[in-house]
């Protein structure tokens, strides 16, 4: 365990270099201007020369990234040139918000997306297997930002049972955070429960064919017992892959969620950061992202391990 | 061999199983939606009217007015005849106290502090905290007195103020001459001001005893009274600014407005609360403010429609208005504001450079007829940089250079370009610019333009444009301040920034500045009267397009809220109902 874990840190550092100097070039690379955007509607050619030469703007590229990554080594991640917050604090305060909007994506995904996929399974071919194929199909074609707009009209706008914007956190108040996590995550959820149902669904029938689950049936073990305790087992590699894709992707849509229900995450920040030419804040709030999504990977292979000893 | 057939019972088994967790998932949502309590539960104050005004009342803005006629008006006492608000004529009678207003904004401040922040949308927010030297009149933005009582030009460049007696900041600190000194020195010279610009007239600041301050000018400036009602005029706290690291006030204001800093959590809220020792007295009614700041509009409408905002502070996209009509959960109060559509042309490399083709580009450019298309009725067709309400406006030069397809075509030709001409056009990116971009596109194209239209990210735009001329019009618009000596130089000084590679017309920059060499009004319109003939009527320095209209969102529990014509809203004199 130790040995896989000291083997990724030694891909994460590049990893981690890689991807923050990508989104350093592109977002530099454009012909956005941050001093302008930070001038506002208050420009004068001597200001916009003393502000491009505050910001370092007029440095190479090259020595503005190693200007940017050396205090970020440090912990530094710089201060917003929008809001002047200092860029760990947003990612402190927005972060929270947007775990608990993905985790909430999951739980949905995965407590309607697992039974429906081993039910699928276990009548593979059937016209109820067809069905929640079409389902699920359904659930991850379905734009997230339509779904969204749709279920706030309806259960939020012309009917009180849910929010229509904004957040609490679950530390705070229990059931006013379900109330506020609810819709976004059950967005999150209809192409999440998606793609567990058909990855669950395809690892369970390969796993009900094997031999093993032949012998059991003809000891007379229970179906039920051989479905949801045997096959589903067997299929936990396939359930944690599926899990962490998931998380990936669950991130990446709150993006949009987070602006339609005007939820104060990570998400939003990095939509109004990109606006603005925000640049330490985009690059902040991309690191935390890359660095969630690969915990996230560390994590799956750990789990591999230990749901599969065979895995080494 | 094909899977065993499963046992009927073992079947029913696992769709009960499924059916008891789906209606499990269900019921729990049911119990979340119905456990959560309305949020929007604050409005209840007492009723108390101390505080109405009666003279106030009547010069409010008659379009804002429509649904305030259900204020209760009677059992009001009287407010003290000298109080500020009236004299901004905007409190009306009937005001409740208590409450807080949740009330959305389209984006986070740039700063809290006035005199580093840059963006016109701030004021929004700054206005709740912040008091300036000057106030101005709701309808026509005449400047009324704020924290100062009252001025006078000793001389061409000798102006004086006399300050209110009694005022404290928010942190308890007093604000006198000393604090005056301070505020403008700051903004002149402070690592990071965006105001110093406004404030380059003023050579020195001398402080004459406690309450009376003096600016010594280096040129006569008259439009430094309506300038100080704006961001440069606002005043913070001294003691706060100089223990503040950098003295820096970004995140931890100090002024001395109708509300104080709470809680501030950027791109996400800024809770205020009651200045218990506001000056204005009887105001603000309410008991807080909670700004959130939502970007997407139709998130924000969602938030009024559900009862979890009270207000929005104000509605770019108006095609969202027509949908909701006849909607009880929501009002659309409207009014006449400065911000305006125009064009920016380049007049150094570019075809524009000849005053015929800026003069056939406006006259072929439908104004009357694109409104509706463009603006859903929310506009009104330009010509003039400040709107017909403002003290400025001068109506005989109205209309001018109207469209007129053929007129354009003659002038095309006169200018060389008979067989019509290639435009690079830049507009910035947001669903509106980009209508406006084909809307233009094709009303130009009729008299011979053959516009390639770039559409950038605004900062982008701006830079390509106005800094490396690497287009030849740029249709974007204009927010308006509250003295047209700040407008007028922008838009037709020549070296404003906003004016490409400093091409002036000749004459111009004199009339602009003669614009504040009186402190009578009649005289500066006058000033103003000259300086737009010769800068938009005749040389077309700059082409007005359309006066926006204020459009500002609310529930109906919301009242004396009233627009002005600044277009940035005012909150100490907003109440709620019920």
């Amino acid at each position: 365990m130790l040995k896989l874990i000291g083997s990724r840190a030694v891909t994460v550092l590049p990893t981690l270099l890689l991807a923050t100097f990508m989104v350093f070039v592109l977002s530099h690379l454009g012909p956005a201007d941050p001093a302008i955007a930070y001038l506002g509607e208050e420009i004068t050619e001597e200001r916009l020369a003393e502000v491009r030469e505050e910001f370092g703007l007029n440095d190479p590229l090259l020595v503005q990234y190693w200007n940017w990554l050396s205090d970020a080594v440090r912990g530094d991640l710089g201060t917003s040139i929008h809001t002047f917050e200092d860029v760990s604090t947003t990612i402190k305060r927005t972060l929270p918000v947007t775990v608990q909007l993905v985790i909430g994506g999951l739980i949905l995904s995965v407590l309607i997306g697992l039974p429906l996929g081993v039910w699928a399974a276990s009548r593979a071919d059937t016209a109820t297997d067809r069905t929640i194929s079409s389902v699920s199909v359904l659930g991850v074609s379905v734009p997230n930002f339509w779904l969204a707009l749709i279920l706030v009209a309806a259960f939020a706008v012309n009917r009180d049972w849910f929010p229509a914007i904004g957040f609490t956190s679950i530390t705070e108040d229990f059931w006013g955070a379900i109330r506020h996590t609810f819709l976004p995550a059950f967005v999150i959820a209809t192409g999440g429960l998606a793609t567990v149902s058909r990855q669950m669904r395809g690892a369970m029938i390969e796993a009900l064919q094997s031999d093993y689950i032949r012998t059991h049936r003809a000891k007379g073990i229970r179906r039920s017992l051989i479905v949801w305790k045997h096959a589903l087992r067997n299929s936990g590699v396939t359930f944690v892959t599926v899990l962490g894709l998931l998380i990936n992707t669950s991130l990446g849509a709150t993006v949009v969620l987070e602006s339609v229900f005007a939820i104060p995450g990570m998400g939003g920040q990095v939509v109004g950061a990109a606006l603005q030419k925000d640049f330490p804040v985009i690059q902040g709030v991309v690191l935390t992202f890359v660095l969630v999504v690969i915990l996230t990977n560390l994590l799956v292979d750990i789990s591999y391990r230990i749901i599969d000893p065979r895995i080494r | 061999m094909k899977p065993t057939t499963t046992r009927p019972e073992s079947r029913a088994g696992h769709r009960s199983a499924l059916w008891k967790l789906l209606a499990l998932l269900f019921t729990f949502a049911l119990v979340a939606a119905a456990c959560g309590g309305d949020d929007d539960d604050e409005g209840s104050g007492e009723t108390e009217s101390e505080a109405t005004a009666e003279e106030g009342a009547e010069s409010a803005s008659e379009e804002s007015t429509e649904e305030d006629s259900e204020a209760p008006a009677e059992g009001g006492a009287e407010l003290a005849a000298d109080l500020p608000a009236v004299l901004e004529g905007a409190a009306l009678p009937g005001g409740t106290y208590g409450g807080t207003v949740r009330i959305s904004h389209g984006f986070s401040p740039t700063s809290l502090d006035p005199h580093t922040g840059s963006s016109g949308g701030d004021h929004h927010v700054l206005y709740t905290m912040y008091d300036r030297l000057t106030h101005f009149e709701f309808d026509t933005l005449n400047p009324t007195p704020g924290l100062a009582t009252d001025w006078e030009f000793v001389d061409d460049t000798t102006l004086v103020f006399n300050l209110r007696e009694g005022v404290t900041f928010h942190d308890g600190s007093p604000f006198n001459a000393e604090v005056v000194k301070f505020n403008i020195e700051r903004g002149q010279n402070h690592p990071v001001t965006t105001v110093a610009n406004n404030l380059a007239s003023i050579d020195s600041v001398e402080v004459i005893d406690d309450l009376t301050v003096q600016l010594n000018l280096n040129r006569p400036d008259t439009g430094l009274i309506g300038i100080l009602s704006d961001r440069a005029g606002m005043m913070v706290s001294m003691e706060a600014a100089l223990a503040a690291e950098e003295e820096r006030l970004d995140t931890t204001p100090v002024g001395t407005g109708a509300f104080q800093l709470v809680s501030y959590a950027p791109g996400d809220n800024l809770v205020l609360e009651r200045n218990p020792d506001y000056w204005q007295e009887g105001l603000p009614y309410l008991d807080g403010i909670e700004w959130v700041f939502i970007e997407d509009e139709e998130a924000a409408i969602n938030g009024v429609l559900a009862g979890e905002l009270d207000m929005m502070s104000f509605l770019g996209d108006t095609s969202k208005v027509a949908p909701l009509e006849g909607d009880d959960r929501i009002e659309f109060l409207t009014g006449p504001a400065q911000g305006m559509d125009g064009c920016y042309m380049n007049k150094l490399d570019s075809p524009f450079a000849d005053v015929n083709v800026r003069r056939a580009w406006a006259q072929s450019i439908d104004k009357e007829g694109l409104n509706e298309v463009l603006h859903f009725g929310f506009a009104e067709p330009a010509y003039l940089i400040v709107p017909p309400e403002h003290w400025a406006y001068d109506a005989s030069l109205v209309p001018h250079n109207q469209y007129d397809i053929e007129g354009a075509k003659q002038l095309l030709a006169d200018a060389g370009f008979a067989d019509g001409v290639d435009i690079k056009m830049v507009m910035w990116l947001n669903p509106h610019e980009e209508r406006k971009a084909e809307v233009i596109q094709a009303s130009v194209a009729d008299a011979g333009f053959r516009v390639d239209a770039s559409i950038l990210e605004g900062s982008a735009a701006n830079a390509g444009f106005f800094e490396n001329g690497e287009f030849d019009v740029y249709c974007s618009g204009w927010s308006g301040r509250p003295d047209p000596s700040q407008t007028t130089t922008a838009l037709l000084g020549s070296e404003s920034f906003y004016n490409y590679a400093d091409v002036g017309v000749e004459g111009l920059d004199e009339l602009v500045a003669a614009g504040t060499a009186s402190a009578d009004q009649t005289e500066r319109a006058a000033a103003y009267s000259e300086a737009f003939r010769v800068g938009l009527v005749e040389n077309l320095a700059w082409v007005p397009l359309w006066h926006h209209t204020n459009v500002e969102p609310q529930a109906p529990t919301v009242k004396g809220h009233q627009l002005n014509l600044y277009g940035k809203i005012q909150m100490q004199f907003v109440w709620l109902e019920g």
